[in-house]
């Protein structure tokens, strides 16, 4: 039976048991990895760099993690953070990496291909803040009040990133949404 | 902030809310050695001094048997065992002196030894 969180949280911070911090990052590290990924613009290296880093801090700050949000909401916050700090000191460089495009496209229907290309394509051409906050609730599922804190910025303007981005994704997918059903 | 803020924005009944998630959908990333990275990364755990660790152990014990110890009826517990002292032959009384100390000497000389060895 596997623990919750909650419990494997308090083992790390009332014993300094570090198999059950083992344990947390086995089960957070994709979407951690995933989320520096996208933070890093696809710089694999830098994303897992920088997602080790994330768990190192919040190895070292659990005892100051309270119960009242998600673990992974705290997680993706403060990678967020090391994120900011190092674009501030131009540590990140902005790059377009786009490996694993063959093995996707071996993997993938043709069509699932196309409509997860043109996806992509359109998302580059919203704001990092429209991006950031779309892909947190409709990839990892977040809520707008989880993406506003793990972002660092009110409520009201997650929403107007979502709203907007979605919007602009509607027009420049008009092609694929005809498909849809309705 | 109303409900609405604390649940997914995703729309289930709109197809192109359907849509974004599915296409947004990122593959499960394997661990390949990550987590034993950021574990091998993590500062290494103190570990106590052996007499921190042994007066950690023995404070409590030693509490613990003082507050019984002090509750024991100690005179009707004494004068049997004095009486039946002082009707022991002397045989009886150079074997048990034998017994107590190996007990007291000895048994600890001899696990020490083998503890240090």
């Amino acid at each position: 039976m596997s623990l919750s969180d909650q419990e494997l949280i308090a083992r790390v911070v009332n014993r300094r048991d570090q198999h059950a911090f083992a344990q947390l990052v086995l089960r957070y590290q994709s979407a951690l990895r995933i989320w520096a990924r996208r933070l890093c613009n696809g710089d694999t290296h830098l994303a897992d760099d920088l997602a080790q880093e994330t768990f190192m801090k919040a190895y070292a700050a659990l005892g100051a993690f309270r119960a009242e949000a998600k673990f992974s909401t705290w997680l993706y916050r403060i990678a967020f953070n090391i994120a900011a700090n190092r674009w501030r000191a131009k540590k990140i460089e902005w790059c377009e990496l786009d490996e694993n495009e063959e093995i996707e496209a071996e993997q993938c229907s043709v069509t699932q291909f196309h409509a997860q290309k043109d996806v992509e394509a359109a998302m580059q051409s919203l704001s990092a803040g429209q991006q950031l906050a779309i892909r947190l609730c409709y990839e990892d599922g977040f809520s707008h009040e989880e993406a506003a804190s793990i972002m660092g910025i009110p409520l009201g303007t997650v929403k107007t990133h979502i709203a907007r981005g979605k919007t602009k994704l509607q027009s420049l997918l008009a092609s694929w949404q005809d498909a849809l059903p309705h | 902030m109303n409900d609405n803020d604390m649940k997914s924005p995703v729309n289930a009944d709109d197809p192109f809310d359907g849509f974004l998630r599915q296409q947004l959908h990122t593959d499960y990333i394997d661990d390949n050695g990550f987590a034993a990275q950021v574990m091998a990364s993590l500062p290494a755990q103190k570990p106590l001094k052996p007499w921190l660790e042994k007066a950690l152990i023995a404070l409590p014990v030693a509490i613990i048997a003082f507050l019984v110890l002090r509750h024991l009826p100690w005179r009707d517990l004494v004068q049997p065992v004095y009486a039946w002292f002082l009707l022991l032959d002397m045989t009886s009384l150079i074997s048990m002196a034998v017994a107590v100390f190996f007990a007291l000497v000895v048994a600890p000389v001899a696990w020490i030894l083998n503890s240090d060895s």
